[in-house]
């Protein structure tokens, strides 16, 4: 656990200072090395709230983005690009809609009387298909200039300046990381059963809601942020569990750490592929993750093997 | 040690168990047998909370409503006959996760609990299934690992849900004389549902029978044979066989 906790912090220091190392100190302080802090806080975040989400469903398929807070949220978005309305208020909306779809999944679930995996998926499912269908709706109706602006936010970016996104980020993530591992408990009974969890003394009601809002809490401001970067959330938590115990008090850490180098790596390339531009880092998380994703499955080696 | 009074649970207007009253001593060994949907599984997860029955249930004279979830493990434990979602999970993990009432985020099994889990891995004799993949497991071991699991709470109130079905007659016999020494040993209590009425007559210190969510009788094994209450809660009639080591009862065959 601590070599992997080292080899991530070192490619997170390392990050900053390729290309170029010290040459330019504006750029290393303005834009770099907030960039990698950012990317560093937001794919730790993702890995965690997978975590999260993976054992709360028991479901491998869970990620960040199953409850439809994403879809939600980059509706919130492509709504302030329709209208013309600045970078303030494409994250803000995004952040509101995120919150706005936690809140239905929570009403949906109130009006069931009972809090159940299956029942906030199939709600989360929804929101994501009628968020989907509405930012096709608004791309139907807008400019080929807003057209291009909604695309390349939905790719997801990097492309930040000064610490403002990491400051609005940090806090969210590393307040729940500490949550989240007081929870590591719970986590691990309610990823075996729910009888088998509240035979053990787990209130399966309260810490499923507990962890559902953990989970969009940490989800919600990345996407608000630097849009809606997939793979990261689904793939790191897999890699983890597979090579190592399945406890998550030590599972919540490795995915942490693991993620944030994930996605420094992927920030990383993205930066040096295309010697004139940067290429959106949501195609290179899914074109890097997706090959390792399944040679790792293919393959043998397991900690329980 | 455990007092039931007036239990009821209704689902849909269905009632699963009606008017259930008994009282339970300490260092006893309950077989609790009746037909398919009579409500034995139900009363179980009553007992162990999982399921609500207001005030009606109390253990060592406290009601089980006024306690938290983790005192409740630590008093009852469950086995039941499930099949959790295991993938990439070991024996020695569920052992691990069983103490949780105990534990808190950052504290390991301290020396006394690590030798009592060495101890039950020994009795059940699961220590081969160490670090193997719970999903190539039988379902008879996954029993035995289970019922370790279980005796690892710690509980003074042991509930079993037809979890000895799927051992064979050896394994079996070795787990009834594990229930008497840990009855006799800490003086405490266990409820075991079988379907089996031979093995109910032979362990249980008391037979509670249920059928419809009724509580049709509670008393030794030789009343259940007195009262003939078999023949009328399933409905077939028995024959009896007396042994020098007890009575056995067999269904009668169906004349053609």
């Amino acid at each position: 656990m601590i070599a992997v906790i080292v080899i991530s912090l070192f490619v997170a220091l390392c990050c900053p200072f390729i290309p170029g190392g010290y040459e330019n100190e504006f750029i290393l302080w303005t834009l770099r090395i907030p960039r990698v802090m950012t990317a560093f806080i937001a794919g730790g975040g993702l890995a965690l709230a997978g975590l999260v989400f993976q054992a709360l469903f028991r479901n491998d398929l869970a990620s960040p983005y199953i409850l439809g807070i994403s879809s939600a949220g980059s509706l919130g978005s492509n709504l302030a690009i329709f209208f013309g309305l600045g970078h303030f208020f494409i994250t803000s909306l995004n952040f509101v809609f995120s919150l706005f779809s936690v809140a239905i999944i929570t009403l949906v679930s109130k009006v069931k009387k009972v809090f159940h995996p299956s029942t906030i998926l199939l709600t989360g499912v929804a929101i994501g298909m009628i968020s989907s269908s509405a930012i096709m709706f608004l791309q139907v109706f807008s400019s080929e200039r807003d057209l291009m602006q909604m695309t390349r936010w939905l790719m997801g970016s990097l492309n930040i300046v000064g610490f403002e996104s990491f400051m609005i980020i940090a806090p969210f993530v590393l307040v729940s990381l500490v949550v989240t591992y007081f929870y590591a408990g719970e986590l691990n009974l309610l990823s075996v059963d729910d009888e088998f969890s509240q035979t053990r003394g787990v209130n399966i009601e309260r810490t499923r809601k507990v962890l559902f809002v953990i989970g969009s809490l940490i989800t919600a401001p990345i996407v608000a942020e630097i849009g809606p970067i997939g793979f990261v959330g689904l793939v790191i938590p897999h890699i983890i569990k597979k090579f190592f115990k399945r406890d998550h008090r030590q599972l919540i850490i490795l995915c942490f750490f693991s993620g944030g180098a994930f996605l420094c790596l992927c920030d990383l390339l993205s930066r040096l592929i295309l010697s004139n531009g940067v290429m959106p880092i949501g195609v290179i998380t899914s074109l890097i993750g997706a090959p390792i994703f399944l040679s790792i499955l293919m393959g043998k080696r397991s900690y329980s093997n | 040690m455990l007092n039931v009074t007036d239990l009821n649970y209704t689902v849909s207007e269905r009632k699963i168990l009606s008017d259930i009253n008994f009282s339970l001593q300490k260092e006893e060994l309950i077989c609790l047998i009746g037909p398919n949907g009579a409500g034995k599984s139900t009363l179980l997860r009553a007992i162990c909370g999982i399921i609500p029955s207001g005030n009606s249930i109390s253990l060592n004279g406290e009601n089980l409503n006024k306690k938290s979830e983790k005192q409740r493990a630590k008093e009852i434990a469950l086995v039941s006959s499930f099949s959790p979602a295991l993938n990439g999970f070991t024996m020695e993990d569920l052992l691990n996760f069983s103490r949780y009432p105990y534990m808190n985020a950052y504290r390991n099994l301290d020396l006394e609990e690590s030798s009592l889990k060495k101890k039950l891995i020994e009795e059940f004799e699961i220590g081969d299934f160490h670090k193997r993949d719970l999903t190539t497991l039988s379902s008879g071991e996954m029993q035995r690992i289970l019922l370790a699991c279980a005796f690892f709470q710690e509980p003074s109130l042991l509930l079993v849900d037809e979890a000895l079905s799927n051992l064979d007659p050896k394994v079996k016999i070795k787990i009834h004389r594990s229930f008497k020494k840990w009855i006799s040993k800490t003086k405490n209590s266990l409820i075991y549902i079988t379907h089996d009425i031979n093995e109910a007559l032979q362990l249980a210190d008391r037979v509670m029978v249920i059928e419809s969510g009724k509580l049709k009788l509670f008393d030794t094994p030789m009343k259940l044979l007195e009262k003939k209450v078999l023949d009328e809660i399933y409905q077939i009639d028995f024959k009896y066989f007396c042994e020098e080591d007890g009575v056995f009862v067999f269904p009668k065959k169906e004349e053609q």
